[in-house]
């Protein structure tokens, strides 16, 4: 099978899981993108040395690789404290009701989306709630595409910030 | 090495673990590929989240700009220019030329300078005409400033230092 039919059938099978799982794992949902990201292309890369078995252990051990990379690379960037004894120790937390997350996670999102400045709250908002691509905003907006695609960049990180910054689950 | 059990699994998804035995699942499932499928299916429904639809679009894009070879692979070699000598030669004719249309910039204006009282240490106006030139340290610190960027570049260009011109090789 060709390589690229080979992800498609991927991402028609684990997309959904390996971006949960990603979520689960670093509780940021922008990061959960770029990691879901990050672990299709690297399974799209190494499909020459793939045997194919256990495709769904295969994608969630590169997924789990990609996300412990991150979360290390965001511990070195915190200052380490003098004394580590006095580090503070994350209680687990209680968790949420299972079937709102999907509707709670978009309302939270909208709400982020629109407390950024403009022009950056309407691109984030018909990109990252509504789905819309650069092209189809920067037609909408009668703007150049490019300059779309550069304001949709820096939302994101924004909103990566917003969203790490906010207490959330 | 000690697999993860059903309850440590169940206890990951329902939050009930801290952060250090979170770092432990984690670490456990990037090693081990029989776990991790078992960490995939033990996911509850209620936690499946719905990507965004631009998601797949940006995976499918990149993955096909990895295969063109637009997006360079993460440890691809550096390759090194085919004559590295010639290349160095009409690299530095390139940075001298630009050095010397700079100075030139320079000083064509500096002669219609007339110490004006303008003066700040790296401009001057003149009085006659009111346009500003660069003093004479100001473009000392440019054409500096020019020679360490050309090292740098050719130095990150990885030409090697046996094919420039030394004296020995001149004898």
């Amino acid at each position: 099978m060709e390589a690229d039919d080979r992800l498609i059938q991927a991402l028609d099978q684990y997309e959904t899981l390996i971006f949960s799982i990603c979520y689960q794992m670093t509780k940021n949902y922008f990061d959960a993108q770029d990691l879901t990201q990050e672990t299709f292309l690297a399974y799209y890369r190494s499909l020459s040395d793939f045997d194919g078995k256990n495709e769904k252990g295969y994608l969630t051990k590169i997924a789990a690789n990609k996300c412990l990379d991150h979360l290390r690379r965001s511990e070195r960037r915190t200052a380490p404290t003098e004394f580590p004894e006095l580090e503070v120790h994350i209680p687990p937390q209680p968790p949420p009701e299972q079937e709102v997350l999907d509707r709670l996670l978009q309302e939270k999102l909208l709400l982020l989306c629109r407390s950024l400045k403009p022009p950056y709250d309407q691109v984030a908002e018909a990109h990252f709630c509504r789905n819309m691509t650069a092209r189809e905003i920067a037609a909408q907006q009668r703007r150049r595409q490019k300059t779309v695609q550069t304001q949709i960049a820096r939302a994101k990180k924004m909103l990566q910030q917003l969203w790490k910054e906010e207490d959330w689950l | 090495m000690t697999h993860l059990s059903e309850e440590k699994i169940q206890k990951y998804y329902q939050n009930m673990l801290d952060s250090r035995e979170r770092m432990e699942v984690l670490e456990h499932a990037a090693q081990c590929s029989a776990c991790s499928e078992r960490l995939a299916d033990a996911i509850p429904q209620g936690l499946l989240l719905s990507p965004p639809l631009t998601l797949r679009q940006n995976i499918q894009e990149q993955c096909s700009a990895a295969h063109t070879g637009t997006i360079r692979p993460q440890h691809a070699q550096r390759t090194v220019p085919a004559h590295p000598h010639k290349e160095f030669c009409l690299y530095t004719a390139k940075v001298v030329f630009a050095m010397g249309v700079a100075i030139l910039v320079a000083f064509t204006g500096h002669s219609a300078i007339d110490h004006s009282p303008e003066y700040n240490g790296h401009y001057t106006a003149s009085p006659s005409s009111g346009r500003t030139y660069p003093t004479e340290e100001a473009v000392s610190s440019i054409s500096e400033g020019i020679s360490k960027l050309g090292q740098y570049c050719a130095e990150a260009l990885y030409f090697y230092k046996e094919d420039l011109p030394t004296n020995k090789n001149k004898q």
